[in-house]
């Protein structure tokens, strides 16, 4: 599986310490949450991402700048475990930077969060990059240049990556039938290109929510190859939550047990199905899926109306488009439930206020819906306890 | 599949080492799949028209094999653990997956598969992890089959549950809380999806025999003394309690009725494999095909077992309107590896066997079971006589050795129908062989016993038998379940034992007024936070109380109190078990973790007190549950603060 990039910044370290100079530190500051796009990865905290983007807060691997300048200049794509946590994405190479910009970067990272490594200069940086070998480096590649001693080399170093930690980047779609947190026993989870996901319920034939940070489902081979009492859990938080009056949000701290007395509720006391059509108060019934260049396009029936629906990432990969085909031909009322975290529109009829969406006969035979993640730096408004890592 | 003692297992395998697979025939070993998990476990295994063989893994993968290349090449993904396969035809098959049976086509043509139709998912699913869904089958006329696992208390159920919950079929070790856990279920070809029998526990494994006969499997464990094989026909019940809440007619909790009743509507096994020695979680059942190349066995059943490196040959006769009949050991020990969990018949005769564990006592990996075309010394058949039993052998037998009465150490036993886990063999009686008859070719022995015993178990385990060449019987150990007898057979004696919960209405009483101090506030006039209200103990105030359950829940008042100053609140409530302790959070800050002791019942209401300081106006009373359950909370009264 290809790895894509992800836009990370730098690290440093230092054999003497020098005091470092406070202009570059608030240059190296400025570049970190802004040009330099560092934050966008390894966030504002240093802390990274669990299991996709290391920390750069307290981490090991800041012991040897000459390492951390090589890792900004050329780049390391791979698994790599930093202070005995494993990690599996990708560090591009620093291009758009000149030697000070760079060095003032790593200096501040070097000393930001509690770090107390070393200042580093342009000359120090100069030098590398006249030196480093042309290519991305590997954890591999890089460690035999820059090895840790025995004593850190424990806890950092690399690993043999399961499929888990190729999951964390995705090139094509990956369909998975797998019990999920906050949906019926017949879940789908679903990863997109461009590390869009999303859960959706054959139960009851309703997206369930949708997110983007901290990768795929991780650990489901657990599910899988044991009994098969596992949930499976992924790290990030939905943008998009289908609302039901079914759940209070009280519940979503509760989705991902499996020690229950009793259930909240069964799919036959299910209400909200989000589409309506007049005349029809049958519920809805799963009919399978279809793939389409991979994807999966669910079918339902409410009645004698079939829907189809295909949901793949959106044209500027911030959130997710859902298709729906409707037949035979008839309005339909679409009851969408948005919130602070997620914005809805459709490429047919208008959005009212309060979420509804209605379309003639002629609209709904074919018609887009588009979620796009909302304040996307902000942690999402839903949260499904118990599936963090 | 059930929880074992591995050791325990080992032990008594060894202990009952009576035989092993005949000389004539070879069990090798098959590649395995390229999973990408890396998964050896094959849970499914079938043969399509073209001579390939298809395979599922727990992972949801689903790959062809050719065995002339002996090349592997993925056809699906992404299932929820299948279980079984039916190949229809080269691109299309029919597989019991967890949610569903569904049919996996590819209509492109491209070789993989690409549309995924849903062929029946009426069904409940409670989330149970032991909610299993085993193998499809499909009838002569088109119509299919499938079992439904129950669930287990090894774990509870799930927040959100698919299908209609009903809280009769929740109590127990083993579970039906939604539709048909517990049941083997009719697909017919028209669509219909129907529960087809009754009283299943972890019915891994269905087959029909050459006449069309419909078997099922299941393992030892609650209601199931040892594990056993089922004739299977229309709406009887087999004997676990818990999918009895789905049968029409039946009333009341499964729990809640005498096992004496139960055993009464039982239809006993056909076959009682012996735990420890026979078989200790059965699998599936493959009937040998006329097709098949498998030495003098045809029509007799194979059994697969998980627990151990065995497969066993079943051999059915009616008797008195029903079949039953004895098993032995076939494929055992050697090159086969445990968890003999799916079988096949390749195009070429030869068996496919698919091995799996999941967690439990099991293996992994594919075998081939070749036999050489000459014949083993085996007993072809062991029948019921008006005076015994009557084997014949593959062979003539050594008459002198066949003709000791001394060679032939019988004993009889049941097992025990009851809610507990398994059952001890009862009334363990030897049988004394009054005389032996063997035919003039030597290939039939006729035993005469001094008694024969209906609804016991009947075993054998023949000494030192040869053949006239000197060969040694294979295998050795025979267990006949006699239910009838040729004649006059007696009632059966249902073997039924254990306790029972009186039936009671499903709605306690409320209490009788009881004094007040101060102002009372019910927990429906609280915020709950996953706690659920119930009604089903006696005693409550109000119209119910808070059930907690694992997991973090709590309830919220909101009391107004006329002043600042230190209150006292009493909070009623009732536990049936050891103290749960919750913690009390007043006005957002932790006050106390309120011990909260038993009561002695759960319709024994007491009243825990604790003094807190409040302020003028609305105040957040929280009870929390402090890492597990907590007690049934009835309400929470009030007494203001003192005026100075």
């Amino acid at each position: 599986m290809k790895i894509i990039i992800y836009f990370f910044s730098a690290l440093i370290v230092g054999m003497a310490y020098s005091a470092p100079d406070v202009t570059a530190l608030a240059k190296g500051k400025d570049l970190y949450n802004g040009a330099g796009s560092c934050i966008a990865c390894h966030m504002a905290n240093g802390e990274g991402q669990p299991g996709s983007v290391p920390p750069l807060a307290g981490s090991d691997w800041l012991e040897n700048s000459e390492r951390t300048i090589a890792i900004v200049l050329r780049g390391m794509a791979g698994p790599v475990k930093v202070n005995g946590d494993r990690y599996y994405s990708a560090m591009p190479p620093q291009l758009l930077f000149d030697d000070e910009k760079i060095a003032d970067m790593i200096t501040y990272v070097n000393h930001a969060w509690g770090n107390k490594g070393a200042a580093v200069t342009a000359d120090q940086v100069g030098k590398a990059r006249k030196a480093l070998p042309q290519a991305v480096y590997t954890p591999e590649t890089l460690l035999k240049a820059f090895p840790f001693d025995k004593k850190l080399g424990r806890k950092n170093g690399t690993y043999t990556p399961d499929f888990d930690d190729t999951l964390m980047v995705t090139t094509e779609p990956v369909v998975y039938r797998t019990f999920m947190p906050g949906a019926s026993p017949a879940a789908f989870a679903v990863a997109l290109p461009g590390n869009h996901y999303y859960c959706w319920d054959a139960g009851e034939c309703r997206l369930r929510y949708a997110w983007t940070k901290g990768g795929f489902i991780r650990g489901n081979q657990v599910h899988w190859s044991s009994n098969g009492k596992p949930v499976a859990k992924f790290n990030g938080l939905p943008y998009y939550r289908a609302r039901s009056s079914k759940l209070s949000p009280e519940d979503y701290g509760h989705l991902a047990e499996t020690a229950r007395q009793k259930p909240f509720y069964d799919t036959t006391e299910a209400v909200d199905f989000p589409i309506k059509i007049e005349g029809v108060d049958a519920p809805p019934k799963y009919k399978g899926y279809r793939l389409i260049q991979g994807y999966p396009e669910f079918i339902y029936k409410i009645g004698d109306y079939e829907i189809r629906e295909l949901i793949r990432t959106s044209k500027d990969n911030l959130g997710i488009t859902r298709k729906f085909l409707v037949s035979p031909k008839v309005p339909i009322t679409f009851k969408l439930t948005p919130d602070e975290s997620s914005g809805y529109s459709s490429s047919a009829g208008k959005i009212s206020n309060d979420g509804t969406l209605k379309l003639t006969a002629k609209q709904a035979m074919e018609f887009d819906l588009t979620i796009i993640e909302k304040n996307p730096d902000i942690s999402a408004a839903t949260q499904i306890q118990g599936s963090k890592k | 599949m059930k929880n074992l003692i591995y050791s325990l297992v080992l032990s008594l395998v060894a202990k009952f080492a009576f035989g092993g697979t005949p000389p004539n025939y070879k069990v090798t070993q098959i590649p395995n799949p390229p999973s990408k998990f890396g998964t050896k476990q094959i849970d499914g295994l079938d043969f399509l028209p073209d001579g390939r063989m298809v395979v599922c893994l727990p992972s949801g993968e689903i790959f062809f094999y050719d065995p002339k290349t002996s090349g592997w090449q993925l056809f699906a993904e992404g299932l929820h653990n299948p279980l079984g396969v039916i190949a229809e035809s080269n691109s299309s098959l029919v597989i019991s997956q967890r949610p569903e049976v569904t049919r996996v086509s590819d209509t492109d043509g491209d070789g993989k598969a690409d549309f995924h139709q849903v062929m029946t998912d009426e069904f409940g699913m409670s989330g149970n992890y032991h909610e299993f869904h085993f193998t499809p089958v499909k009838d002569k006329e088109g119509n299919y089959f499938f079992s439904l696992g129950t669930g287990s208390s090894g774990d509870g159920i799930r927040p959100i549950v698919r299908g209609k919950f009903d809280s009769r079929g929740r109590p127990g070790r083993m579970h039906s809380s939604t539709p048909f856990r517990g049941c083997v279920m009719k697909l017919t070809k028209d669509g219909e999806t129907i529960p087809w029998s009754y009283g299943h526990r972890t019915p891994n494994g269905l087959g029909f025999d050459l006449e069309g006969n419909l078997f099922v499997t299941d393992n030892q464990g609650d209601w199931v003394g040892s594990s056993k094989l089922f004739h299977v026909k229309e709406g009887r019940f087999y004997g676990h309690a818990a999918s009895l809440t789905w049968k029409p007619g039946f009333e009341g909790a499964p729990l809640e009725a005498d096992p004496k009743e139960l055993a009464k509507m039982r239809t006993r096994a056909a076959v009682v494999f012996p735990h420890g020695s026979m078989a200790n979680s059965p699998t599936q059942v493959l009937a040998i095909s006329p097709d098949a190349r498998f030495g003098p066995f045809t029509g007799q059943l194979l059994v697969g077992e998980m627990n151990t490196n065995r497969i066993v040959r079943v051999m059915l006769e009616q008797v008195g309107g029903e079949l039953q009949g004895a098993c032995v050991p076939f494929i055992d020990g050697g090159a086969l590896a445990r968890g003999c969990n799916r079988m096949a018949w390749a195009p070429d005769g030869s068996l496919y066997v698919g091995h799996t564990k999941h967690t439990w006592a099991g293996g992994e990996g594919i075998s081939r079971v070749e036999w050489d075309g000459e014949d083993p010394f085996e007993a072809i058949s062991m029948k019921l006589t008006k005076t015994g039993f009557r084997f014949s052998f593959t062979k003539p037998v050594d008459s002198k050795l066949a003709g000791e009465v001394a060679n032939w150490p019988f004993k009889r036993y049941y097992y025990k129908y009851h809610k507990t886990y398994g059952s001890p063999q009862i009334d363990v009686t030897p049988v004394k062989v009054r005389s032996v008859e063997v035919s003039k070719d030597g290939k039939v022995v006729d035993l005469h016993l001094e008694e024969l015993r209906a609804w016991h178990i009947h075993e054998v385990n023949i000494k030192g038998l040869k053949s006239t060449d000197g060969t040694a019987l294979a295998n050795s150990y025979f267990a006949y379940t006699l239910n009838r007898l040729l004649e006059n057979t007696p009632p059966d004696p249902l073997h039924a034992s254990g306790t029972f919960q009186k039936k009671r209405s499903s709605f306690g009483k409320p209490a009788k007024i009881i004094d007040r101090r101060g102002k009372v506030y019910q927990v429906t006039d609280a915020k709950l936070n996953g706690v659920r209200t119930s009604n089903s103990h006696d005693g409550y105030t109000g119209t119910g109380y808070a059930d907690f359950d694992k997991g973090n829940e709590s309830i919220e008042w909101d009391i107004k109190s006329v002043r600042d100053g230190q209150g006292e609140i009493l909070i009623r409530y009732a536990l049936g078990a050891d103290a749960r302790p919750l913690n009390l959070i007043v006005n957002g800050e932790k006050h106390s973790v309120l011990p909260f002791p038993g009561t002695g019942g759960w319709s024994t209401w007491k009243e825990m007190a604790a003094r807190i300081e409040l302020q003028e106006g609305g105040n957040s009373i929280v009870l929390v549950t402090n890492g597990a359950s907590g007690g049934n909370i009835d309400h929470l009264q009030f007494i203001e603060p003192k005026s100075d």
